[in-house]
């Protein structure tokens, strides 16, 4: 069991750490250069692959907005 | 020009993070007991826990080199290593035979202690920006050759250690 105020400090935590990630991937996938010492023949399956974890970057911080959502309108002290 | 040194900076940094999410989640997950939250946190996990290992898969692409590599009977090399005793300040100069985001494998003359805490920098022999950063020997035995192979796993926040230098000439 963990207190609501302990949850949304963890949830808030994770939201940080892929708020990071996010700003990580968006800063390369936004460099022109950034496939340039990839092999030729990898950087189309290289490029598609930054662009699914971008999007699945973006999903998972929705989720975790979502769920920081319902655990502060939630009516429980303890989760 | 990206180089293979940023490629592995920036890989590391991915799978730091990735890996970070992982643990955090595996954490709240021992504590939650309401089960709509936990259900929540257990699809995130399966989601991490996919995309550490797409960080490993796409970071193999980056690097233009097949898992397979480890398989050949006869290594070939991806460049030359400087190690840094950190207790005593011996260097030892050595060859990289294979790297990963975890760590990397090393050809050398020498035996490594299991456990040594080590200061590196890698030169790719494609990539003329060294790779600079703190390493533990897991493992390190004798080859048929005579020579020694040894696996060493990075050190975590491997940031801090940015620009530290390896040999005091240099």
């Amino acid at each position: 069991m963990i207190a609501k105020k302990d949850l949304l400090q963890a949830v808030q935590a994770l939201l940080q750490l892929e708020d990071d990630m996010l700003s990580l991937c968006q800063r390369q996938s936004d460099n022109p250069a950034f496939l340039s010492g990839i092999p030729l023949q990898n950087r189309p399956e290289v490029h598609a692959g930054f662009v699914a974890f971008l999007a699945r970057s973006q999903q998972n911080k929705q989720t975790l907005k979502n769920l920081l959502g319902a655990i502060l309108s939630g009516g429980s002290d303890v989760y | 020009m990206f180089t293979k040194a940023d490629y592995l900076n920036y890989g590391c940094l991915l799978q730091e993070k990735e890996q970070a999410m992982v643990v955090g989640l595996q954490q709240l997950l021992e504590q939650v007991t309401d089960e709509a939250v936990a259900g929540q946190l257990r699809a995130l996990l399966r989601e991490k826990q996919a995309a550490a290992e797409e960080v490993i898969r796409l970071f193999g692409k980056m690097f233009g080199m097949a898992p397979e590599l480890r398989r050949y009977k006869r290594d070939p090399a991806l460049g030359e290593v400087k190690l840094r005793n950190l207790q005593c300040g011996d260097t030892i100069t050595c060859r990289c035979l294979d790297i990963s985001l975890g760590g990397l494998c090393l050809q050398l003359s020498a035996e490594l202690p299991q456990g040594l805490l080590l200061a590196m920098e890698v030169r790719f022999y494609e990539s003329r920006r060294p790779v600079v950063r703190r390493a533990r020997v897991r493992w390190c035995h004798r080859t048929e050759d005579g020579q020694y192979k040894a696996g060493l796993q990075f050190e975590a926040s491997q940031a801090t250690h940015a620009g530290e230098t390896i040999c005091e000439d240099e």
